[in-house]
């Protein structure tokens, strides 16, 4: 028995030195072999550990790891469907959705819950915001439409997780919707349904970005056609779905799970409109700002062809680039302008029929600045 | 840089149990010293006024204890009483001042520990039963003894100097050093660290979001953190200790088992109240007594014991249930009551651990008084989130209802432990060791790996939670 338990002794002492040193071998050459690139900027809860001697650098080694950090991640998120971070929560099928957006001091569940919807006071200022930019736009003979891009949670609700339960009815965007039909305003589009109805067809948002991706671009792009006039309609030939062709395929996760840290484990599923598509038009100009395109084989002016001039005014970059060639297919002459502002150059070199301004719905708060 | 941090366990401690080993018996007391005194500049290094009151604190018992012996007996009252008044006045003000003014002061790791030695070593000198150290450094590596200086067991003086006469490493300590590390360290990182992570994220939800399911959450969540905290530093304080060769007494009571809740409170460091009875508690016992006496002693014991863990009036009142409790625990109607069957003393540890509850979460929050705000928004209107809600917004949900699992299941098990040891042979429990090392080893690995990095502050500063 006693020689058992010398035995035994002697592995757990051996096991838990060895663990030790291993440990210790492990963050020393780490340190020494790779630098500070095998450092994190900061720590799993987001602290950073500051200072030079050496245990500080120690402890930056062993709390800052990149792989041991990375293997945290990865394992949280395998096991228990979990992310580390208080701006994304992970839902199913692989979406990553954020959790607040602090640069419009926008909070997505909040939202997604009913609990911030606008106040009759912030409706009614919005209401007056568009009302003006439709009327600044009227007097210049140009139409004014709003396109609402609802946020990837409202249209895949059903991928949030099951403990936030359904999507509310009182979300700012359907509240504003109703807020300004009832107002009699109807200069802008609510794509909700559209995209929704639209699902059945392929994914149609990043499941790791909130933002659509080419074949919700597309649908973006027929819901906006669809509301143009009969003779608009008439005169132009709308691109049909039957023609395009989309591929999916994966890349690394884009800006939500690199934000938890997540970019090397949930890739994205990314659809992309296929190289072979015709691009029936040419660029006129492109600047920083703006980029107008005019369909082939020469532009005739919307008196005479009744295919309007568009002024197409983004937020993001990505998405104009996406979805120009089904604008561009379609309409004799499109400027793109890659932020939302009333800039009197552009508008003058566009002299558009439509103003057609793209926004999401965390964005919403923007209308009342 | 604590038992739990990074550098300790995977430098410090590899290097110093070498020393510490292979010298002769009798100087490894000294190495102790040093080796102390090195771990407290290296854990204090970012504040400095914390480690100057340290050293005058330190400074002054050397001082106390090296003046010549006072010719009368005035003087040598006089004596004992500054030795004992100043070095509380001073953690007194040091508690104080962390507590309630945003200084530049930070309340200095261990002070507590040190006072308490430092008024330890004095009475002791006082009533003429005291081991001498060899030199001024042995003092000083008593007091600033480090296992033990973050969350107990707190050692007499002369205890201290018994245990550390001649260390004696053998393997069997060695190995059962490590297994107490080892679970202490798990309960620590990959328990108590979680269960902070989980009320942090239920409060973050703010006072309005509250129902009554965050609200039980809250209070059953910050008993077990600091059950888990306390009696798993001290196995850390037991597991470094056991490896230098030092058999550290066992500072837990059936804290789990108590059906009053005033011994689950004492039940988690035993060795704080041996200690109050021993220096205050019994000499006024001994001078009052009767009921009355006995009365006024025992809510002494209770309210001193409180006040270490959070010196605040506002914790003395949330404490107030438990020390009712106490109190009625003493007459013979519910002493009947808890001598009963196993089912209703489990129903009755609940009830304590819950009683218990409302002061642990006072001591976790940052103003104790919010826990009012917590009651009135939990039922003072209807919860807007469901169950649902509750438990997605905790990040470590899934993990928790694991460990609450297994806690449940582990829990009747605990009851059984003695008997089984009883019935089994010594083979068949040589067995149950192996397997309950393997997992300890297990457990210990997946902290280390998985819990540790996630954890940095906790891990390395976790002082600041219970201002020891």
């Amino acid at each position: 028995m006693k020689k058992e338990l010398s035995v035994y002794h002697l592995i757990v002492t051996a096991v838990f030195i060895g663990i030790l040193l291993t440990f210790s071998i492990f963050y020393i050459t780490n340190i020494l072999v790779e630098g500070e690139d095998s450092v994190a900027p900061q720590c799993y809860d987001g602290t950073v550990i500051e200072g030079n001697g050496p245990l500080t650098r120690f402890s930056r080694a062993v709390y800052q790891s990149k792989s041991s950090l990375s293997f945290i991640h990865q394992s949280q998120y395998r096991l228990f469907g979990m992310v580390n971070s208080t701006l994304v929560i992970a839902g199913s099928d692989d979406f990553l959705f954020e959790i607040e957006d602090s640069e419009h001091g926008y909070h997505y569940l909040d939202d997604y819950m009913g609990n911030c919807t606008f106040t009759e006071e912030e409706s009614a200022q919005i209401l007056a915001e568009l009302e003006r930019r439709r009327a600044s736009y009227a007097e210049r003979d140009a139409e004014y439409l709003l396109v609402i891009i609802p946020n990837a949670q409202t249209v895949y609700s059903e991928c949030m997780p099951m403990y936030l339960g359904e999507i509310s009815d009182t979300t700012r965007l359907s509240a504003l919707s109703s807020y300004l039909t009832e107002h009699d305003f109807y200069h802008f589009v609510n794509l909700t349904e559209e995209l929704r109805a639209a699902k059945s067809d392929g994914l149609l948002y990043n499941n790791t970005e909130n933002s659509l991706n080419s074949l919700g671009l597309y649908y973006t792009y027929r819901a906006i056609y669809e509301r143009f006039s009969p003779t608009v309609l008439e005169h132009t030939d709308m691109i049909e779905r039957e023609n395009l062709h989309f591929y999916q395929h994966m890349t690394s996760g884009k800006s939500i799970a690199r934000k938890a840290g997540l970019s090397d484990v949930v890739e994205n599923r990314t659809v992309s409109l296929s190289n072979t598509t015709k691009l029936n038009y040419r660029f006129l100009s492109n600047t920083g700002a703006s980029a107008t395109t005019i369909l082939l084989p020469f532009y005739i002016s919307s008196d005479a062809s009744a295919s309007p001039e568009l002024l197409l005014q983004f937020s993001n970059t990505w998405e104009r680039l996406q979805i120009e060639p089904f604008f561009s297919n379609t309409f004799g002459k499109v400027t793109y302008q890659t932020d939302l502002t009333d800039d009197p150059a552009i508008f003058a070199a566009a002299q558009p029929r439509v103003v057609i301004q793209f926004m999401y719905e965390y964005e919403l708060s923007d209308l009342l600045k | 840089m604590q038992l739990t941090g990074s550098a300790f366990l995977f430098v410090f401690l590899p290097l110093s149990l070498l020393p510490v080993i292979l010298l002769p018996k009798k100087h490894r007391r000294l190495a102790l010293s040093l080796l102390s005194v090195i771990w407290y500049i290296l854990a204090n290094q970012e504040n400095l006024p914390g480690l100057l009151h340290i050293g005058a604190l330190v400074s002054f018992a050397v001082l106390i204890t090296y003046l010549p012996a006072p010719r009368t007996v005035t003087a040598a009252k006089l004596r004992t009483t500054i030795g004992v008044t100043l070095p509380i006045l001073s953690l007194l003000s040091a508690r104080i001042v962390s507590e309630y003014f945003n200084t530049a002061y930070r309340y200095p790791m261990g002070l507590l520990f040190v006072t308490l030695g430092v008024v330890s070593y004095t009475v002791d000198q006082a009533r003429g039963d005291v081991i001498r150290p060899r030199n001024p450094l042995e003092l000083i590596g008593y007091l600033l003894f480090f296992p033990t200086l973050i969350m107990g067991p707190v050692l007499k003086s002369k205890q201290y100097f018994d245990l550390t006469e001649e260390p004696a490493a053998s393997p069997e300590l060695f190995c059962a050093g490590i297994r107490a590390y080892m679970l202490g360290y798990i309960k620590r990182i990959a328990v108590a660290a979680v269960l902070m992570r989980a009320m942090g994220d239920l409060l973050t939800y703010g006072v309005t979001a509250t129902s009554p399911l965050s609200l039980f959450l809250l209070l059953l969540f910050s008993y077990l953190y600091f059950y888990f905290f306390v009696t798993g530093s001290a196995d850390l304080a037991r597991g470094v200790c056991a490896m230098y060769g030092i058999r550290l007494p066992r500072d837990r009571g059936n804290a789990a088992f108590a059906t009053t809740p005033d011994r689950m409170l004492y039940g988690t460091m035993l060795s704080l109240r041996t200690y109050l009875l021993d220096y205050a508690v019994l000499p006024l016992r001994r001078k009052w007594t009767g009921v009355g006496g006995k009365f006024f002693t025992a809510v002494l014991l209770f309210v001193i014991t409180v006040l270490v863990f959070r010196t605040r009036a506002e914790s003395l009142l949330f404490a107030l249930p438990v020390l009712v409790f106490a109190l009625l625990s003493r007459t013979e109607a519910v002493k009947k009551m808890v001598s009963c069957r196993q089912p209703l003393r489990i129903l009755l540890t609940a009830l304590s651990a819950m009683l218990c509850s409302f002061f642990t979460l006072s001591i976790l929050l940052k103003e104790p008084l919010q826990i009012f705000s917590l009651i009135i928004a939990a039922f003072g209107h209807e919860s807007v989130n469901g169950p649902f809600y509750i438990l997605g917004a905790m990040q470590d949900s899934t993990y928790l209802l694991i460990v609450m699992a297994v806690l449940f299941v582990l829990y009747p098990l605990a009851y059984l432990r003695k008997p089984i040891r009883r019935k089994v042979s010594e083979r068949t429990q040589m067995v149950l060791s192996i397997i309950s090392t393997a997992l300890l080893f297990g457990g210990f690995l997946i902290s280390l790996i998985y819990f540790m990095p996630q954890f940095p502050l906790y891990a390395e500063y976790a002082y600041g939670i219970y201002r020891m």
